[in-house]
């Protein structure tokens, strides 16, 4: 054993002593234990001061075991993988473990900032909301700074976390949250009935108070009976175990969050594992056995280090063979806090006293004090004496009267318990008051839920694995297991009595919650204020909103709200109970998705041809595209997107335009169906020929267009934007499905079976011939703009379909060919367009084109356009019902004011024109009253060799001509821009019709 | 939440897509001949059936058709009762279009 | 000019190739490969036409495709996979494939065709850690009395729409949109890295 585990007993425990491990904290180098917490190590190297608290920069010890930790938090690990606010009561030691106390400076010992302390007056309930209604510069300047240098708790990491994280499925019938007694013996009954069973612990090790406290199950030992129950679990296929995994909320339907901390007890991850795993269980039915949580008794110092729960005192001894005093006085209002007594004296720990504060003191106990040589007093303790590295005095307010004192190192504090009623209250419930526990039980649960054990209120050994083997059955039954449950294991009823106490007068200050550093007068003061519902209580204190979620402290809180607001504690209530139960790392709920993985990506078929080119790529939505293709020595993007557009309008280029979305529309009615989606008619389409096609919602804005051809009698290929793919298939289902299931109609997505390729420019035929068939013919005469049909690719046995259409206002046709084909397409493209002057051009070029075309995108069908003010009304069909037909009657839609989609061109052809500045009559006062539009799409266009855009501009078609002014406050510019036709080049499309 | 599709089975809400009220019916918008001179009362009164359609709902509490689309699954449209505020599911039905169902008039478009 | 080639690209085509991934030693956990050389077509019955349509099934693909969530298995290698109500997927080795239009004549009455073979990239993941590499990214129960050889779901993985069935050895076959394929695969490989994977030479389809 290492000489410095001062406080280490020679044996008990379920460390392993023969496995020593090494760490430090704060700097300094301890040894401890396989088996034991950060917590129970410092524990056993006699370590007590160990943090300091939130507001007042108290000095702090570990208060607890558990989970329900306030003040034993730490930056654990270094460097990137710091991690701040870490309890150390659940921080399973390893070697090399480092952590630091968090919250002071320079030191723990010697915090600058503790004359908080005598500040703290200006620190009470309220603070916040008191000190914004100073003026506001101050609070800026001066309070603010101040405030976030003193308060707070750790520092976190700076750098990127280098673990990766994981999400995962589980399904069950059974889901146990909790192996403690109650747990395992739902879990063996349940796994005896044959149901899927998932037995989920927080803990590192299963057995929950058994560990600690022992006791007797079948007549054996507690170990011995818990470890011949994990063999038999371990036996059956159908139950999993699944520890250092909590149970943190409880969702709809039957679904349940885990956080399983997969490798928090490495320094490092094994390569190729999470840290954590966020588990989504979906479970028939849910047995919660989270046991209860001991609450403290509030009274003047109760946070001085050395002040514990009598129960973490016991699971110190018990189960880490490490004892938090030399000389432990005992605080108690119940028979249960004795057993410290019991577990200290095995251990050959020295018991100072008990203070019972119960009036009506059983006189065996009484009695118990002279057999093991300590003094039993009848009182209540007022306040513990000590500084900063914890108490060695106890003052004690006898019943009757008098004081007294007791020399004591630890003083192990048992106010009761509460069970765990968190997961139970998930979805609205509201927990009930038993009185003669005198604590909130599980109410009405979530559906599917039931409670055994400690968590409902039953606390005896006995109760326990009854009423887990009870509700294991149950539940195994009601998810449709129907084999035998076994009989439950049997223990002696220990009965369960105390008397309630709450809070304690004495000198000093007196914490309900010690992780916010609320105090039993802020209580009082909110009270006073007139903040008396519990969740004004909440808000106004912050009681309960620190990290560990006011486990130790809202129901102290309550009470004592309660006693000076004169209600009940059941009239008081609770504040309302959400997820998570504990801490969930931000990594586990991103899980995969993070950095490049953040969302999944789409690749068209010539991706890695157009990486081979040097291409930029720009996000669209979830795919990737070909921005533009740089050349060596080209200075800026912009030259390089200009030289693509120049190359197209002059020769010939070519654009993957695979991600605009494709849908097979079939079936005899298919062209019947389009005419009440489309605001034009496609059913008189003639096969062979495609129609460029405008879409409205039901409330007459326009939802998205595309050129739709009919490739025979009952098929048409409607093609709509890159970002709407996904949104019309689902209002085509809509309309297929809910609104005209007469139509015979049948509907599938196509756009991943074609790779799509624009080719445009005067070239185009060229080119097209080269990659052709030499039986295809693609004159103007054979093939018309908008026509559309199959063709044969030169060389091989492929069919393609031909469109041609044009966004860019060049002859142009685009290309569908299998998917398989579409790196080859490219590659031939590029082989056979070489002689004239074949370029891939990218989204950019794209861009510029269709602005100086005048074409509608996205920035124009912005949700908020109608077809009149983008100037394509003159397409509603006037004989036929279709979607937004009525809507886009109404009086405001047709409007002659309305903002219309206009061309805006600077004057001084210099100006650089943005997007989103807004239009206002020349020379006007830029402000809402004399806005008369905005600009949506810009570009330079290398054609007119200045800059273009497209915007709406009220009354926009009337005012060609019209000077107006841009002005851009975001840029802080105005200037002087011409409305014009948004065709600004060639207007009479001559070109595309070559 | 798990929504219990009456083809796939039961699945997580994350393969849903909400769209809101099941019981709207779409109005019968079909043009007159000759058309309806857009002032008239008739084309106001067909415009307020539409303002209905598409704007009014009622804000419940309690249980309610709603549409959502399992376009994360097998692209069916169902029509979900649910409890707005327990979420709790009483029924789960598929749109009368569904898959090849044969043609009939009770779509919710007239 | 010299004759144009046009060589087929398969979804992932440029990732996967024969390896071992992820943790090195031991017996892989999972293997995981790339499947081509298919014929994937979609089928959707006609309005009242859906037992037409699976009586045609019976003659041009040799089973009832039904309509429940399952892969059936037909003549030629064919396997049909359920992929919504009156909808399914036939899926047959290239060589033995009856060319589409063929197939649209026949069912001309009683369903639409789209051809997707180039549509979807085929990934069949197996091995005694599939499971487990699978729950990280399906939201669907895998438990083999749930999901059984055979069965098929249309859902989505790791927020990718996917067909996934179990065929006869218990493997799962996961079919997702091509443009995603490189998405998956990644997503695959990351969740699998853990059980030490085995990355299979792509096969042809048989």
């Amino acid at each position: 054993m290492a000489s410095n585990q001062t406080h280490r007993l020679h044996e008990g425990g379920f460390v392993d002593r023969s496995q020593p491990l090494e760490f430090k904290f704060d700097g300094k180098s301890y040894s401890g234990f396989s088996g034991d917490t950060l917590a129970s190590a410092l524990v056993a190297n006699g370590v007590r001061l160990v943090g300091r608290s939130f507001k007042y920069h108290r000095p702090r010890g570990i208060l607890t075991a558990g989970s329900e930790e306030p003040n034993a938090l730490v930056e654990l690990r270094t460097g990137a993988r710091k991690e701040a606010n870490t309890r150390m009561t659940v921080t399973e030691l390893y070697d090399g473990l480092e952590a630091n106390s968090q919250n002071r400076w320079p030191s723990l010992k010697h915090d600058f900032l503790a004359v908080n302390q005598l500040a703290s007056p200006i620190f009470v309930a309220g603070f916040y909301y008191k000190t914004f209604m100073w003026p506001a510069k101050f609070w800026e300047g001066l309070y603010e700074p101040l405030i976030r240098r003193a308060a707070g708790l750790g520092d976190t990491a700076k750098q990127p976390d280098p673990d990766h994280y994981e999400k995962a499925w589980a399904h069950c019938d059974v889901l146990i949250a909790g192996a403690g007694p109650a747990g395992i013996s739902a879990a063996l009954a349940a796994g005896r009935a044959g149901a899927r069973v998932i037995l989920a612990e927080e803990d590192f090790a299963v057995g929950g108070r058994l560990l600690a406290d022992g006791g007797e199950i079948n007549g054996k030992p507690a170990a011995e009976w818990l470890t011949g129950a994990m063999a038999e679990i371990a036996s059956m296929d159908n139950v999993r175990v699944m520890t250092r995994s909590a149970v943190f909320g409880v969702y709809d339907g039957g679904t349940y969050g885990v956080i399983e901390r997969v490798n928090d007890h490495l320094p490092v991850p094994p390569a190729h594992q999470p840290r954590h795993r966020l588990w989504r269980v979906v479970a028939k039915r849910c047995v919660v056995a989270m046991g209860a949580i001991e609450r403290p008794v509030v009274f003047g110092n109760n946070d001085r280090p050395g002040v514990m729960m009598a129960s973490a005192v016991r699971s110190y001894i018990g189960r880490y063979g490490a004892t938090p005093g030399k000389r432990i006085a005992v605080f108690t209002n119940n028979n249960d806090g004795w057993k410290t007594v019991d577990i200290a004296q095995a251990a050959g720990v020295e018991i100072a006293a008990v203070v019972d504060a119960r009036n009506d003191l059983p006189p065996e106990l009484l009695a118990r004090g002279k057999d093991g040589n300590f003094s039993v007093l009848n009182g209540q303790v007022s306040s513990a004496d000590g500084g900063r590295d914890g108490i060695t005095k106890v003052r004690i307010a006898l019943n009757g009267g008098a004081k007294a004192e007791v020399d004591a190192d630890c003083l192990a504090v048992s106010g009761g318990w509460n069970p765990g009623v968190g997961l139970t209250c998930n979805h609205r419930g509201k927990p009930e008051w038993r009185e003669d526990i005198a604590a909130f039980v599980p109410g009405n649960c979530p559906e599917g839920m039931t409670v055994a054990g400690a968590a409902n209120g039953y606390f005896s050994l006995k109760d326990c694995l009854s009423g887990g083997h009870k509700a294991g059955t149950e539940a195994a039954k009601a998810a449709g297991a129907s084999g035998k449950p076994g009989t439950a294991a049997k223990a002696s009823a220990e009965q369960y009595v105390q008397t309630p106490l709450w809070h304690v007068a004495g000198k000093g200050k007196s914490f309900v919650d010690q992780q916010h550093d609320v105090t039993a007068s802020d209580v009082e003061l909110a009270n006073r204020e007139g903040f008396q519902s519990v969740e004004h209580l909440k808000r106004y204190t912050t009681l309960g909103m620190a990290t560990d979620q006011g486990k130790t402290s809202n129901i102290s809180g309550l009470a004592i709200m309660a006693e000076v607001s004169g209600r009940s504690i059941p009239e008081t209530g609770t504040t309302m109970y959400r997820p998570p139960y504990v801490p969930v790392s931000i990594g586990a709920l991103a899980g995969h998705h993070r950095d490049e993985e953040f969302h999944a990506i789409r690749l068209t078929p010539s991706h890695h041809w157009a990486e081979e080119q040097g291409a930029v790529f720009v996000d669209t939505g979830l795919w990737k595209r070909a921005q533009w293709f740089p050349r060596p020595g080209e200075k800026d993007w912009l030259e390089s997107v200009n030289r693509e557009v120049l190359t197209v309008r002059n020769g010939v280029g070519f654009c993957d335009v695979t991600t605009l979305g494709k849908i097979d529309v079939m079936g005899s009615d298919a062209g019947a169906f389009l005419d009440r989606v489309y605001i034009n008619t496609f059913s008189k389409l003639a096969v062979g020929k495609a129609r460029y096609g405008l879409m409205l919602r039901e409330d007459g804005i326009v939802m998205d267009d595309g050129t739709t051809s009919r490739l025979s009698e009952d098929h048409y290929f409607m093609t709509t934007t890159t970002a709407k793919a996904g949104p019309v298939m689902q209002h085509l289902e809509y309309c297929r499905q809910v609104l005209w299931p007469e139509l015979d109609v049948q509907l599938t997505s196509a756009s991943e079976q074609w790779a799509q390729f624009s080719i445009a420019g005067p070239k185009t035929r060229e080119v097209l011939k080269a990659v052709l068939d030499p039986s295809e013919d693609v004159s103007n005469d054979a093939f018309p703009f908008m026509g559309a049909r199959e063709v044969k690719l030169r060389d091989a046995d492929i069919t393609c379909r031909l469109f041609r259409i044009s966004f860019s206002g060049e002859l142009a046709f685009e290309i569908s060919v299998p998917c398989a084909y579409g790196d080859a397409m490219a590659r031939n493209l590029m082989k056979a367009g070489e002689p004239h002057g074949i370029i891939p051009y990218g989204t950019e070029a794209l861009g510029v084109m269709r602005i100086e075309k005048g074409h509608a995108a996205g920035n124009e069908l912005n949700g908020m356009t109608t077809a009149g003010d983008l100037g394509l009304g003159g397409m509603m069909a006037k004989k036929k019902d279709y979607i937004g037909r009525v809507m886009a009657q109404r009086e405001e839609l047709v409007s002659p004011d309305r903002m219309v989609m206009v061309g805006i061109k600077p004057v001084n052809n210099l100006d650089k024109l943005d997007a989103g500045g807004h239009v206002i009559p020349k020379g006007a006062k830029p402000g809402p009253d004399t806005d008369e539009g905005y600009v949506t799409s810009v570009c330079f266009s290398p054609m007119l060799d200045q800059y273009l855009g497209l915007g709406m501009v009220a009354r926009g078609r009337d005012r060609i001509g019209e000077i107006m002014s841009v002005c851009d406050p975001l840029r802080g510019k105005t200037y002087d821009c011409e409305i014009c036709s948004p065709v600004f080049y060639d207007p009479e499309g001559g070109r595309q019709r070559g | 939440m798990r929504i219990n599709c009456p083809y796939c089975g039961e699945r997580d809400a994350s393969e849903f897509t909400y769209l809101g009220d099941a019981s709207l019916v779409r109005p019968n918008a079909t043009p007159k001949d000759p058309p309806l001179d857009p002032t008239s009362d008739e084309a106001q009164a067909l415009r307020d059936q539409f303002y209905d359609y598409v704007y009014l709902r009622d804000n419940v509490a309690g249980f309610m058709q709603e549409s959502w689309y399992h376009g994360g699954g097998c692209r069916t449209w169902l029509t979900v009762e649910r409890h707005t505020v327990t979420h709790e599911i009483k029924s789960v039905t598929a749109a009368p279009g569904v898959g090849a169902s044969a043609p009939r008039k009770t779509g919710r478009g007239r | 000019m010299a004759k144009l080639q046009w060589n087929e690209t398969a979804p992932l085509q440029s990732v996967a190739e024969a390896r071992r991934h992820g943790v090195a030693d031991g017996d892989a956990g999972v293997t995981a490969g790339e499947i081509r050389g298919f014929q994937l077509v979609l089928l959707l019955a006609r309005r009242g036409q859906a037992d037409a349509m699976r009586k045609t099934a019976k003659t041009q693909f040799g089973a009832d495709p039904g309509n429940e969530p399952r892969a059936v298995s037909g003549k030629n290698g064919c396997t049909m996979i359920w992929s919504g109500p009156d909808q399914f997927y036939a899926l047959t080795p290239i060589a033995k494939a009856k060319p589409v239009a063929q197939l649209q004549a026949k069912f001309a009455k009683s369903a639409s065709i789209s051809d997707q073979s180039n549509g979807r990239s085929l990934i069949k993941v197996s091995g005694p850690n599939a499971r487990d590499c699978l729950c990280k990214m399906l939201s669907v129960d895998l438990h083999p009395e749930v999901f059984a050889n055979g069965d098929a779901v249309s859902t989505q993985m790791a927020h990718m729409a996917v067909n996934v069935w179990r065929d006869k050895d218990g493997a799962f076959n996961i079919m997702v949109f091509t443009s995603f394929a490189e998405s998956l695969w990644r997503a695959i490989l990351d969740h699998g890295a853990e059980f030490g994977m085995e990355i299979e030479e792509p096969k042809q389809l048989s």
